[in-house]
């Protein structure tokens, strides 16, 4: 029944955008980890092709988002945008030079960098249901390859926000799950 | 902050959330939402349990638990519960973050996981995931 899936996308989309409100008032205290001696995402940095990977990646879910967004009506539509800006957040934020949005550091930002999330939409013609599922898939790997790439960094401050990263992932995998199990 | 250290303040946040979820197993209605909460409250004396040998390997002495621990807010329902419940596993799992951030790339990635295991029950709790965990 498409109205009422629609309905319980709005329901499960909404359920994470009301999280993102907290993104503006981050305060968290600041890592633990050894001072970067190069410029973050430099010629430099050991760094750099790791945050390029989880750049190109959290640029992937944002434009899955997006087009997820288009196929599912009215206001889960604009929802599912909000959601996807999540992951513009963590892609800043493995990439200061680009405008970080590390939680404790700099503010947020919205904007799409050199690697942003204007890539072409991953999903065909689906449903809502079908996209949804996508969505829960996407972000179950995606938490999976968080924790596995953190333990490539070797900038401490780095690899606590790819964790953070996949923690972000993981609770939204749950949430999303939780709404279409309802 | 070392390793050692971040063990040390992870150890403090997940005894608290011991003492928390004999609070919240009160408050919550009988049945899955109690279920939960034991579980819960056992999962993470299991994690007590390896961070305190963490501790102890990487030659420093882990600290006893407090006698008990006050809440930030009045727990006196299940709603409350509920909200103690959410708030007590998004710092932890920040803090797990911060832990797998100090660690070696071999135990990182098992911190990382557990992290998302914190993170996961912030949406069973409270049904919403805080973009950053432990911002709050």
């Amino acid at each position: 029944m498409p109205t009422d899936l629609s309905r319980r996308d709005l329901l499960r989309l909404g359920v994470i955008v009301s999280a993102g409100a907290g993104l503006a008032a981050c305060t968290t205290a600041s890592s633990s980890g050894t001072p970067t001696q190069t410029d973050p995402g430099g010629p430099e940095d050991p760094d750099r092709a790791l945050r390029a990977e989880v750049a190109a990646a959290e640029a992937r879910l944002t434009a899955l988002y997006a087009a997820a967004a288009k196929v599912l009506p009215g206001t889960s539509a604009t929802r599912a945008s909000a959601v996807g800006q999540r992951h513009e957040a963590y892609r800043a934020a493995v990439q200061p030079s680009s405008g970080s949005t590390a939680p404790g550091s700099a503010s947020a930002s919205g904007a799409s960098g050199a690697t942003g999330a204007s890539a072409s939409p991953a999903l065909p013609a689906v449903s809502a249901a079908t996209a949804l599922t996508v969505l829960v898939a996407a972000e179950t790997t995606a938490a999976a390859a968080r924790a596995t790439q953190s333990a490539r960094a070797t900038d401490a401050e780095l690899a606590r926000v790819i964790v953070l990263a996949g923690t972000g992932a993981a609770a939204a995998a749950a949430a999303l799950s939780a709404g279409r199990a309802r | 902050m070392s390793e050692v250290e971040s063990a040390v303040l992870v150890l403090g946040g997940t005894e608290a959330a011991v003492y928390a979820y004999g609070l919240v197993a009160a408050r919550v209605p009988s049945g899955s939402q109690r279920s939960t909460a034991l579980s819960a409250m056992a999962w993470h004396r299991t994690q007590r349990d390896a961070l305190r040998a963490r501790i102890t390997a990487l030659g420093s002495t882990p600290p006893a638990a407090a006698a008990a621990y006050t809440p930030p807010f009045a727990v006196t329902d299940a709603a409350s519960a509920r909200r103690l419940a959410a708030l007590v596993e998004d710092r932890l799992a920040g803090q797990w973050a911060g832990l797998a951030a100090s660690s070696a790339a071999a135990a990182r990635t098992r911190d990382a996981l557990t992290a998302q295991t914190c993170a996961t029950r912030v949406v069973t709790w409270s049904g919403t995931a805080p973009v950053w965990n432990g911002a709050v």
